[in-house]
């Protein structure tokens, strides 16, 4: 049996001198959408931080394919296939749309021209040589999700896409990622709404205090919705 | 009115200086958050590295306008890699050390070789003599200097705004961590940064040989009045300091005519009246868009 996408083997990580994983494991195979899943501060954002080497004081074990990718370097694990939407979407205010979306070096074959992007996109051509500051929430959300898309990722790290848009929005980015999805595109999928991660996922990783509760099937989360509210609520 | 003229000219060659020595200094404030102050003693470097090239090798100025600013490029980055890169994460009083001390170690070597007393550079056959502009009659090789620094600033600017060599250094400056997080190898671009404003510094130094004369504090002196620039035309600001670099060197020129015992605290005016009125610069604010 081939390895997973990606493997987190026992993943422990810190801000400073505070702990905020502990222990944490979870895979993501070929094509796979995996939920993480849980309340503010339980550690997804980090755990997505770690896996990316944004966050570097951390122990474990990260292998995507099978290579070991914990020691290396952010840029250097984006050139192996990682993409990263961060919840903030960090649009460079000091670049146009179109700068932006053409900054990440393509590494892949595979990687969206900026014209399948605009095409997928269409807001975003309107805009194109207006500064990133001056889109709206959604438009910058559907910035962050193509810019990364040109690169040719494996594998797609998104942090809360969405959050504070707009419920037509929101469903123009499920449509999104809904046909990546389709497509083979892995995804690893931080999100605090519930229906939005049931639309997508495969299986959900519920995390409590920095560490692995469960992980769960989408019918098993169905079926403990109630239950599982409780563990999402801020 | 020829006096007027004269002078005007005499300050756009002191502000070319002022111009390619600040937008150095502002490249590398820009990304990497570090006031420079070995900046003087790169300017001094390049002018040296032209008169030994002359003097051991006999290589002539258009040789040495291209080698000398690129091995202080080269020079710079070797200085980012080794030394200024260890203090990223501390607080700026180190930066503003390491770099003062790098300054004396740097004048004090070459003063070791080359002593205390200025050294004459010549110019180029091509550019000795004087042109006749029509209004007045100035010096060729110092309306060279101009030009040169006119073209260069205006390439500078239109790299870093209006291509994807800019836009890298842009994102890098605003955000490194997701820059890096695309797969661009931030620190790269920092010490390739930090050798283009390094080799700015250096080119400087070679214009200014056949002007002023060689000598190992040409750099102290100068750096002082840069300073002042970027504070004026805004810390980091690419546009604010070009433009500041010649209309200070005009203003002190005009100044130096009418009467001259203020001429150079004219600057400083200035920068007391920006920071108190405008502090983040002239062009500090405008140039975010």
């Amino acid at each position: 049996m081939s390895a997973p996408l990606l493997e987190v083997s026992d993943l422990n990580a810190w801000y400073g001198q505070a702990q905020a994983l502990h222990g944490v494991s979870l895979k993501v195979n070929e094509g796979e959408c995996v939920a993480l899943i849980g309340r503010n501060g339980a550690g997804k954002t980090t755990t997505l931080r770690s896996i990316m080497g944004v966050l570097r004081k951390k122990t474990g074990s990260i292998k995507l394919r099978g290579e070991d990718i914990t020691r290396l370097d952010s840029h250097q694990i984006a050139r192996k296939g990682l993409a990263y939407v961060p919840e903030e979407r960090a649009i460079f205010a000091t670049l146009t749309v179109k700068e932006n979306l053409e900054l990440p070096p393509v590494w892949n074959a595979k990687g969206w021209s900026s014209r399948k992007c605009t095409e997928a996109f269409p807001a975003l051509e309107a805009r194109a040589e207006h500064s990133g500051a001056k889109l709206s929430g959604g438009e910058q959300q559907m910035l962050a999700i193509a810019r990364v898309l040109r690169a040719g990722p494996t594998l797609l790290l998104l942090d809360e896409p969405s959050e504070g848009l707009a419920p037509v929005v929101v469903q123009q980015i499920q449509k999104i990622l809904r046909g990546l999805k389709a497509e083979g595109m892995a995804m690893l999928l931080v999100e605090q709404n519930l229906h939005f991660a049931l639309s997508l996922a495969d299986r959900h990783t519920l995390l409590v205090d920095g560490e692995v509760k469960e992980t769960l099937t989408t019918a098993e989360v169905r079926a403990r919705n109630r239950e599982l509210l409780d563990h999402l609520s801020v | 009115m020829t006096l007027l003229f004269i002078q005007i000219f005499n300050g756009l060659v002191n502000g070319a200086f002022y111009a390619l020595l600040s937008l150095g200094l502002a490249v590398i404030f820009g990304m990497l958050r570090i006031v420079n102050f070995a900046h003087g003693a790169l300017y001094m470097l390049g002018a040296f590295t032209a008169y030994a090239l002359g003097e051991r090798f006999g290589l002539g100025f258009w040789t040495s306008v291209v080698i000398a600013p690129l091995s202080v490029g080269v020079f710079g980055m070797l200085l980012e890699r080794t030394m200024i890169r260890r203090l990223y994460d501390l607080p700026a009083s180190y930066n503003l050390l390491l770099t003062f001390g790098l300054t004396l170690v740097i004048q004090d070597g070459v003063r070791l070789i080359y002593g205390i007393s200025g050294q004459p550079y010549a110019p180029p056959p091509q550019l000795s003599g004087a042109t006749n502009l029509g209004f007045i009659v100035f010096p060729t090789f110092r309306l060279f200097a101009i030009v040169v620094s006119v073209v260069i600033c205006s390439l500078t600017w239109f790299i870093i705004e209006r291509t994807r060599v800019g836009a890298v250094i842009r994102a890098c400056t605003e955000n490194p961590t997701i820059t890096r997080a695309f797969g661009i190898d931030v620190s790269l671009w920092v010490t390739a940064v930090f050798g283009f404003g390094s080799a700015l510094a250096g080119l400087a130094g070679v214009l200014a040989a056949p002007i002023y004369s060689v000598d190992p504090l040409m750099g102290s002196e100068l750096i002082i009045t840069t300073f002042a620039v970027v504070v004026i035309g805004g810390l980091g600001s690419i546009l604010g300091s070009v433009i500041t670099g010649y209309a200070v060197g005009v203003l002190v020129a005009i100044g130096s005519a009418l009467y001259p015992p203020i001429a150079n605290t004219l600057i400083f005016i200035l920068m007391a009246l920006v920071l108190l009125l405008r502090p983040s610069g002239l062009f500090g604010l405008q140039e975010a868009r």
